[in-house]
C-alpha cells in the first residue's frame, strides 16, 4: 500500500468519522458545567483576593514582630511574677461560654510559625464552646464520638445544647464547616448557620457561610435543609443548596474535593477527642513509610497511586507517590511521581508546595514530554498577578 | 456536522472588549467571556481527547487556568488563540497521564452523545461501536501527534494556524500528522487481520 492509499484509508474510516461527531452541549449539561465553571473562578478570586491581602500585609508585619516580641518579654516578665513557686496559684474561672480554642497571636499561623495550642493535650468540643478558624486556617476537631469537623477559617462554629440527648446541634456564624457524621446509633445532627437549618442523619456534607445566606454541599448520604421562612429541600450527595434562593445545583468540583480531603484527613485516626490545627498552606511532612523486607513492586505501587487519584483518595495518593520517589530517586517513576505530586498541590490550591515539588525534579528531564509537562505546571503554579 | 471553528475575526473585537474588562477586574465581563467560547472549547476538548468521563473537569480547569493568566495576556495573539493553546496544553497534559495509566472504556452513554439523534437504535448502536474503535485506534498515538492530526486533518486547520496553537513549527507539525497518518494505517492494518482471523 503506497502513501496515498494509505491515507485515503485513514481518512475514510477515521477522518471522515471524526469529522462527524458532533460534541455539542445541551442546556443541562452547559447549566451544569457553567455551575463548576464559576465555582472555580469565586475559589480563584477567593485566593486572589488573599494574596492581595497577605501582600498588603507583609510590610506592616516586618514592623510589628519587633513590637510583638517586646511584648512576650514583658507577659513573660509579668508571668513570671504571678506564678512564683512560693505562691499560691489562683484558680483561673471558667466562663460560662468558653472559647475551646482561641485565635493565636495575629498572623503567626498564616505565616506558618509553630502555634503553641498544637502542644496542649487533646480536647474535645463540649455544648457552649467553639471552635476558631482564623483567615488561611483549617481546624479540626471532633464532638462525642460521632462528628468530625474540619473548620476552614475565616470561621467560627459553636456547640449548642442539643434539646434532646443523642442529638448534636452547630452554629456555624462564618467560614467553611466540613462535617462528617455517623448516625448509625441514632439521633441527629442539626447545623444553623445564617438563613439555614441543615438537619442530618448521618452523611458526610459541607456547610459555608457565603455573602448571601448559607451553602449546603453533600458529598454522601443525603440532609433536610430549611430556611428562616421554613421552605425546605433535600440535598442529595452530588448537590448543593443555597439558603439565599433555596436552588439546587451540582456540587463543584472544587468543594467535593475539600470534603474528600477532610475525609482523607481522618482516615486511620480513631475518633476520640482531639483538636488540631493546621496552618495553611499546610506543611505536608513526609509520610513515614514502614519498608516490608521485599521491596514492593514499584509499578504496581504506581498503579495504586493512579488509582487512589482517580478515587480522590489523594492523601492515600499522595503516600504512594512520596515512597515511590523516596526509593527511587534515580528511577524511571521517580520523575512522573514528583509531577503527579505537583498536580495534586494544584488540585488543594497549594501553589508553594508545587513549585517546591518541581523544584525536586532534576535539571534535565528523561522524558522531553515530561519537561513539557513539568513547565506547564510551573506555568500553572506562579502565583496569579495582582491587579 | 460541520465542524464550526472558534471565534470568527467579527468576533475577535467583541472578545478584545471583554477581556479588556476582564483585566480591570470585571468579573462578569470574564463570565460572558468564556460563555462565548464554551462550546468551541468543548467540541475541540472532545475531538483530541475522546469523550472521557473527566472531560467537564478539564473545560473547568481550562477556564481557571485561562482566568489566572488572564493578567499575563498580551495580546500579541487573538484570546481565541490564547484559550485554545491552554485547552491544548490541558488536552496534551491529560493525554500524557492517561498513557501511563490505565485507560478506562468509554462510556456508552458519552458515546451516544456524539451522534445523531435521528438514527435508528441499529444504526446507533452500531455506530457507537465503530466510535469506540476509532477513539481506541486514537489511543495509539503519541498526545502530540494526536492533537496535530486532530487539528490538521479533522479539523482542516491550516500548518500556520495548528503550528501557532501547539507552539511548534510548520514542519515540526506536518512531521506529526504523517507520522500519525503512518501509525493509524498500521493499526487499522492490525485491526483488520485480527477480524479476519
Amino acid at each position: 500500500m503506497n502513501a496515498s492509499e494509505r491515507d485515503t484509508r485513514v481518512d475514510t474510516e477515521i477522518v471522515a468519522a471524526l469529522r462527524e461527531v458532533s460534541p455539542a452541549l445541551d442546556e443541562i449539561h452547559r447549566a451544569r458545567l457553567t455551575g463548576a465553571i464559576d465555582a472555580g473562578l469565586d475559589v480563584a478570586d477567593r485566593e486572589r483576593a488573599a494574596h492581595r491581602d497577605q501582600t498588603a500585609r507583609q510590610p506592616r508585619t516586618r514592623w510589628r514582630w519587633p513590637l510583638f516580641a517586646v511584648a512576650a518579654v514583658a507577659a513573660a516578665f509579668a508571668l513570671g511574677i504571678a506564678f512564683r513557686p512560693h505562691e499560691q496559684q489562683a484558680a483561673i474561672p471558667a466562663s460560662g461560654a468558653t472559647l475551646a480554642v482561641t485565635p493565636p497571636a495575629n498572623g503567626s499561623a498564616a505565616q506558618g510559625r509553630p502555634d503553641q495550642s498544637l502542644n496542649r493535650p487533646p480536647e474535645a468540643l463540649a455544648p457552649s464552646t467553639s471552635l476558631v478558624a482564623l483567615r488561611g486556617e483549617r481546624a479540626r476537631a471532633t464532638v462525642g464520638t460521632r462528628v468530625r469537623l474540619t473548620l476552614v477559617g475565616d470561621g467560627r462554629v459553636t456547640v449548642l445544647a442539643a434539646a434532646r440527648d443523642g442529638d448534636i446541634e452547630l452554629a456555624l456564624h462564618a467560614g467553611r464547616l466540613l462535617v462528617d457524621y455517623d448516625g448509625r446509633a441514632g439521633g441527629t445532627l442539626r447545623v444553623r448557620s445564617p438563613g439555614a437549618l441543615t438537619t442530618v442523619v448521618g452523611t458526610l456534607f459541607a456547610v459555608e457561610v457565603a455573602a448571601a445566606g448559607s451553602r449546603v454541599a453533600v458529598a454522601r448520604g443525603k440532609v433536610r435543609t430549611e430556611t428562616t421562612t421554613g421552605d425546605g429541600a433535600e440535598v442529595a450527595a452530588g448537590n448543593s443548596w443555597t439558603s439565599g434562593d433555596g436552588r439546587l445545583a451540582p456540587i463543584s468540583n472544587e468543594l467535593a474535593l475539600a470534603l474528600a480531603d477532610h475525609q482523607a484527613a481522618w482516615v486511620g485516626r480513631a475518633v476520640e477527642p482531639e483538636l488540631e490545627r493546621v496552618a495553611e498552606p499546610p506543611k505536608r511532612a513526609r509520610p513515614a513509610v514502614s519498608r516490608p523486607a521485599r521491596q514492593p513492586d514499584l509499578n504496581a505501587l504506581y498503579e495504586k497511586a493512579e488509582a487512589a487519584m482517580r478515587d480522590r483518595s489523594l492523601a492515600e495518593a499522595r503516600r504512594l507517590l512520596e515512597t515511590i520517589v523516596d526509593r527511587d530517586p534515580h528511577g524511571p517513576l521517580y520523575e512522573e511521581a514528583l509531577l503527579d505530586l505537583a498536580r495534586l498541590a494544584l488540585t488543594d490550591g497549594d501553589r508553594e508546595e508545587a513549585l517546591r515539588v518541581l523544584d525536586r525534579l532534576p535539571p534535565r528531564l528523561r522524558d522531553p514530554a515530561l519537561a513539557e509537562t513539568a513547565d506547564h505546571l510551573r506555568a500553572r503554579a506562579q502565583p496569579p498577578a495582582p491587579r | 456536522m460541520p465542524i464550526r471553528r472558534p471565534s470568527p475575526t467579527a468576533d475577535a473585537a467583541e472578545d478584545a472588549r471583554l477581556v479588556a474588562a476582564a483585566e480591570r477586574g470585571d468579573r462578569s465581563a470574564f463570565d460572558r467571556l468564556y460563555r462565548r467560547h464554551l462550546d468551541s472549547v468543548y467540541a475541540r476538548l472532545t475531538r483530541v481527547i475522546g469523550p472521557v468521563s473527566d472531560r467537564d473537569d478539564l473545560v473547568q480547569q481550562i477556564f481557571v487556568d485561562v482566568y489566572r493568566a488572564l493578567p499575563r495576556f498580551r495580546g500579541e495573539a487573538s484570546f481565541s488563540t490564547f484559550l485554545h493553546r491552554i485547552v491544548l496544553n490541558v488536552a496534551y497534559e491529560h493525554l500524557a497521564r492517561r498513557r501511563r495509566g490505565r485507560t478506562e472504556p468509554l462510556d456508552d452513554r458519552l458515546l451516544e452523545a456524539l451522534m445523531a439523534p435521528a438514527a435508528s437504535p441499529e444504526q446507533r448502536a452500531r455506530e457507537r461501536e465503530e466510535l469506540r474503535r476509532i477513539f481506541a485506534l486514537m489511543d495509539h498515538l503519541s498526545p502530540k501527534r494526536r492533537a496535530a492530526f486532530v487539528l490538521v486533518a479533522v479539523e482542516c486547520m491550516s500548518l500556520d494556524e495548528a503550528a501557532s496553537l501547539l507552539d511548534a513549527n510548520p514542519a515540526a507539525v506536518k512531521q506529526r500528522v504523517l507520522e500519525a497518518r503512518r501509525e493509524l494505517s498500521v493499526a487499522l492494518d492490525r485491526r483488520s487481520q485480527r477480524e479476519h482471523r
